[in-house]
């Protein structure tokens, strides 16, 4: 593991019976960068992003966050991991800021720092105008970025984002990326999967091709583009489709 | 500490959103016992489910032992009147079904009896109130039994009196003597028992037991609040949130529990007092008696309303599980008919209940029997509770909650 780096994945295994999703992945992330994962439908990418935010356990092999073992010591890396799960994660019936105080309750925030940390988050997703509002009354988009809103309060190191922007407006969209910059900018290990490949190519510093549970190249967009000699990354994406 | 509040505040703030349902929650209990209680209290009040009914009795005797026999049967209260009619009239009362049987006493019964002969009484029965004609029939059969069982006696005495030596008048006498009082007595056969109350007994009033019972149900329902809360979480992916959060999955349970807990103990508390000012329910037994009971009923509800959201995939599911089980345990555990008219094997099957328990160590209370306890009850709670908790448990970790 090197100085800057802050993920190790370490001969990674997930199987389903005899259905092998993960198959002995290994590979560092480093601190403060964007990584993305990208691949076609059932690559694999969601197995990783649950195991990495604890939600489920490798059949063989382990995560080290900071030196600690998502299966082993879950309890110390969940404070300091930030969730944007695929699904819109939030209760309807409730506004927008009762939602953001229930997550930050839960984070243990208490008094001035809770009001100052959900005040910092709407702004982040540019939705202090509607906080009032019940969710059941915002767009798709703005839901979208209450779900990124509610990973951001307590303030964590590592943000995990599954398709952040899937279904989201131009105007959501863009506010979903300037946030991320935004947070990169703070310093924040942002991993990402998107389906939406011109999100990944601005976005992200690394980005990992991943198809039938495996890696195939990790590397930065020109990188990638050299190694498999074509100019774009959706093309390259193509070609392990007809593969 | 801080999150587990958050939590809890959470689910309270989400039940009392829904303040209609809560109040309906909270007000029906006490509207059902009312309505139950002024509708079904006359039919606990009676020892049977029948309407007293009317029979004609047809005296072809006409002799003062007849219009005794006529008498027992003015007194048995299951027959609202006796009516004294001839045989013709009698079967144009029965044509017109305004009578359920007609019981015909012959000429010359008592001196059959007298002699051993015994002429048959015969009981017409109505074939439009089978119920009622098998009623009377088991009463004139039961007379002749008594009949029979009188003359078995006097044959005895008249036996004895011979082979200890007696003869010619002196055993007449006794013999005529010995006739004489057990035909009375068979007569006014109503002497002949006595009735006891079993100090044992629980004695209730019908607005006790229709409190004992439906108190069960509702704070079942109390639980469902709470357990609809967990699936709604799964179905809105707020589980997997809350995984990923430092919250355990227990706490994540404990508040929901805590949530079905306050509810029961406000719904309980409501009911203890209207019961207690309208229909002046007793629940003047040991404090501890009855807080001893709720807590057991409180664990065994609450772990149940765990173990339907544990089994539930969605909302609607744990409608349905919820409601059926709940009606289920209500039919078998007797809180809708009671245990005692049940088949055997539902009795059996109703030791598997919540009510069987419950309804049973409430009316224990009402009944201020300081002789009985609530202690078999409440273990019987706790192990049905643990049951729940332990398969709910095991579905959740199979699950990965």
């Amino acid at each position: 593991m090197g100085m800057q780096d802050l993920i190790e994945v370490k001969g990674l295994s997930k199987k389903y019976g005899k259905l092998t999703v993960l198959d002995r992945l290994s590979f560092t992330i480093q601190k403060a960068e964007i990584f993305g994962l990208l691949g076609p439908n059932g690559a694999g990418k969601s197995t990783f992003i649950s195991i990495l935010a604890t939600l489920c356990r490798p059949t063989d092999g382990d995560i080290l966050i900071n030196g600690l073992s998502v299966t082993k010591q879950s309890d110390k890396i969940k404070k300091n991991l930030g969730f944007v799960p695929q699904e819109i994660a939030l209760y309807p019936m409730l506004s927008g800021i009762d939602n953001l105080n229930f997550w930050a309750g839960i984070y243990g925030l208490s008094g001035g720092i809770k009001k100052e940390r959900i005040q910092q988050a709407l702004s982040v997703v540019r939705l202090e105008d509607r906080a009032k509002d019940r969710v059941d009354n915002y767009s798709g988009g703005m839901k979208r970025r209450l779900n990124i809103a509610v990973a951001l309060l307590h303030h964590p190191d590592i943000l995990i984002m599954d398709e952040p922007t899937v279904g989201v407006d131009i105007q959501s969209r863009k506010y979903i990326m300037d946030a991320i910059k935004a947070l990169k900018k703070e310093g924040k290990t942002i991993i990402f999967t998107s389906h939406y490949i011109d999100e990944m190519e601005n976005l992200c510093d690394r980005i990992a091709l991943i198809d039938k549970g495996s890696i195939k190249s990790i590397g930065t967009v020109g990188e990638l583009q050299r190694i498999y000699g074509r100019e774009k990354i959706e093309e390259i994406l193509l070609d392990f489709l007809r593969d | 500490m801080v999150a587990f509040i958050a939590l809890l505040k959470n689910d309270a703030k989400l039940v009392l959103r829904d303040w209609k349902a809560i109040v309906l929650l909270l007000a029906m209990p006490f509207l059902f016992i009312c309505l139950f209680t002024y509708a079904l209290a006359p039919l606990l009040n009676k020892s049977s489910f029948m309407d007293p009914f009317n029979i004609a009795l047809v005296d072809n005797e006409g002799t003062v032992q007849t219009r005794m026999l006529a008498n027992q049967l003015d007194r048995l209260e299951i027959f609202k009147e006796v009516m004294r009619v001839d045989e013709s009239e009698a079967r144009q009362l029965l044509h017109e079904n305004k009578i359920a049987a007609i019981i015909i006493i012959p000429a010359e019964f008592s001196n059959s009896v007298y002699w051993g002969r015994n002429k048959p009484v015969t009981v017409i029965g109505n074939k439009s109130m089978p119920l009622q004609s098998f009623v009377v029939k088991n009463v004139a059969q039961s007379a002749a039994n008594l009949v029979s069982a009188g003359q078995s006696a006097i044959n005895t005495i008249y036996h004895y009196n011979q082979k200890a030596g007696m003869s010619g008048e002196e055993l007449q006498k006794e013999f005529s003597e010995s006739t004489m009082k057990v035909l009375m007595e068979t007569l006014s056969r109503n002497e002949m028992f006595s009735k006891v109350d079993d100090a044992d007994n629980i004695s209730v009033t019908p607005a006790e037991y229709f409190t004992a019972s439906l108190m069960v149900i509702f704070l079942m329902f109390a639980g469902m609040p709470t357990m609809k809360m967990l699936v709604t979480e799964k179905s809105l992916h707020l589980t997997d949130r809350l995984r990923v959060s430092p919250i355990a999955a227990w706490q994540v349970i404990a508040s929901k529990f805590m949530i079905s807990i306050i509810l029961s103990v406000v719904q309980f508390g409501l009911i203890i007092a209207l019961t207690s000012t309208v229909f002046k329910n007793y629940w003047g037994g040991p404090v501890m008696r009855v807080l001893f009971l709720l807590c057991g009923i409180i664990f065994a509800v609450s772990s149940w309303s765990i173990f339907v959201s544990s089994i539930a995939k969605t909302s609607a599911s744990a409608d349905i599980i919820g409601n059926l089980g709940i009606l289920i345990m209500a039919v078998v555990g007797g809180s809708i008919y009671p245990l005692s008219s049940m088949p055997e094997f539902v009795r059996d099957l109703s030791n598997f209940t919540i009510n069987r328990w419950a309804s049973e160590g409430f009316m224990i209370i009402f009944s201020g029997n300081d002789g009985l306890s609530v202690v078999n009850n409440f273990y019987a709670l706790i192990v049905i509770g643990l049951a729940f908790l332990i398969i709910s448990t095991a579905i959740l970790k199979l699950r990965r909650y």
